[in-house]
């Protein structure tokens, strides 16, 4: 997971888009760590040391990774899209958000 | 097979007119099934100690569930209300993969003849993940007419089930294109195809959300127990699921901290596309 989210993270930085974590480890110093020798720049919620945290619970996540893609108004678009789909489905809704204003004018 | 021993050919004419004799017709559902779970099992042992080249050739020769399905149907349709034949019918349903006109034909022999018996509950577990129409009147007649509170509430709970992948397909079917929707017809045929493709999604998701309702306000129901807990609190862990957690939903804030400690909110990142990846470092 990590060299795609990173190239992910790298490619996009200048788009709106964010890659957000919710991360179930049990040690906080552990995986702060983890996150400076593996280069993950991105911020993670903490849930709170455990799989049936605070967060995953009220998510319903039983398996992991658990993967939801929100578009820029927070509705939840696709779930679980990996590798290639999940390249897809963020440029989908990249792509829609700068068509969005145009379609509104047409409207008018 | 077994008049292969007797050689003569004589003995082999005798003992083809004994095979198709009512006596050996007679084999029983639990027979037949054992007879390909022994198969099975001898199979999965030659794979087991099978290199990878042989093993491609062995693949093919995994025993099928659904050569079983003419001789199951024979024991249906020989005593369709016997015990056997809801053996017959429960194995193909649960076990035995069935899919398109079996499966329908499987469950169609169940609701005629077997309604009210006491081990449908799996059956109805099997059925929550088959969206046709069948099963769905089925679940709703069992869930009616079962003396039995446990499979009621199965049915109850497997409606919901079986309302919300009803709705998932018809999103699925929106714009699908003619060979999709072949396939599809193949999987749970044409009635189902027929009745989703003017469905309202909307309206099944509704459908879900009352039967899950229902399971969690009945206390019949609510108490079944179910995996480490209660049918109840499935029942809410699904409807949370329905209701906040869908595509096309807006998703619940997260209102929390930051692997270092600091705050940190869903809602701060509005305006972008969002990622969110529940991970581990396991």
């Amino acid at each position: 997971m990590y060299p795609h989210e990173r190239s992910l993270v790298k490619r996009l930085k200048d788009k709106p888009f964010a890659l957000i974590g919710v991360n179930s480890d049990r040690n906080r110093e552990t995986i702060k760590q983890v996150c400076k020798d593996k280069n993950i720049s991105w911020r993670s919620f903490w849930n709170g040391g455990s799989t049936s945290g605070p967060i995953s619970s009220k998510w319903n996540v039983r398996g992991w990774p658990t993967i939801y893609i929100l578009d820029e108004k927070g509705v939840i678009r696709f779930k679980n899209a990996r590798g290639k789909a999940m390249d897809d489905a963020i440029e989908t809704l990249l792509a829609e958000m700068s068509q969005g204003p145009q379609t509104q004018k047409k409207g008018l | 097979m077994r008049n292969k021993h007797m050689g003569p050919s004589t003995l082999g004419l005798v003992a083809s007119a004994f095979l198709f004799s009512p006596f050996l017709c007679a084999q029983s559902a639990k027979e037949v099934i054992a007879e390909h779970d022994a198969a099975y099992r001898e199979w999965m042992d030659s794979y087991r100690s099978a290199s990878k080249e042989e093993r491609t050739t062995l693949s093919s020769k995994r025993p099928r569930p659904n050569k079983l399905f003419p001789r199951l149907f024979a024991i249906i349709d020989a005593e369709p209300a016997s015990e056997d034949a809801l053996t017959a019918a429960n194995w193909m349903i649960t076990r035995g993969q069935a899919t398109g006109a079996d499966m329908n034909r499987a469950i169609a022999s169940l609701l005629q003849n077997h309604t009210k018996s006491e081990v449908l509950a799996i059956t109805c577990s099997a059925l929550g993940r088959t969206p046709t129409i069948v099963a769905e009147n089925f679940l709703t007649t069992v869930e009616k007419v079962s003396p039995h509170a446990k499979v009621k509430a199965q049915a109850c709970m497997n409606l919901a089930h079986l309302y919300k992948r009803q709705a998932g397909l018809v999103n699925t079917m929106t714009g699908m294109p003619e060979a999709g929707l072949k396939n599809l017809v193949g999987y749970y045929g044409r009635e189902t195809v027929d009745v989703l493709k003017t469905a309202d999604a909307t309206k099944l998701e509704k459908r879900a959300e009352a039967r899950y309702q229902q399971v969690m306000d009945n206390p019949e129901y609510a108490k079944v127990e179910y995996g480490r807990g209660t049918l109840a609190m499935t029942a809410k862990t699904n409807l949370y699921e329905l209701r906040f957690l869908s595509i096309g939903k807006t998703a619940p804030e997260i209102d929390g901290e930051d692997i270092d400690g600091n705050p940190m909110k869903l809602s701060d990142y509005r305006g972008k596309v969002v990622v969110i990846d529940f991970w581990g470092d396991w």
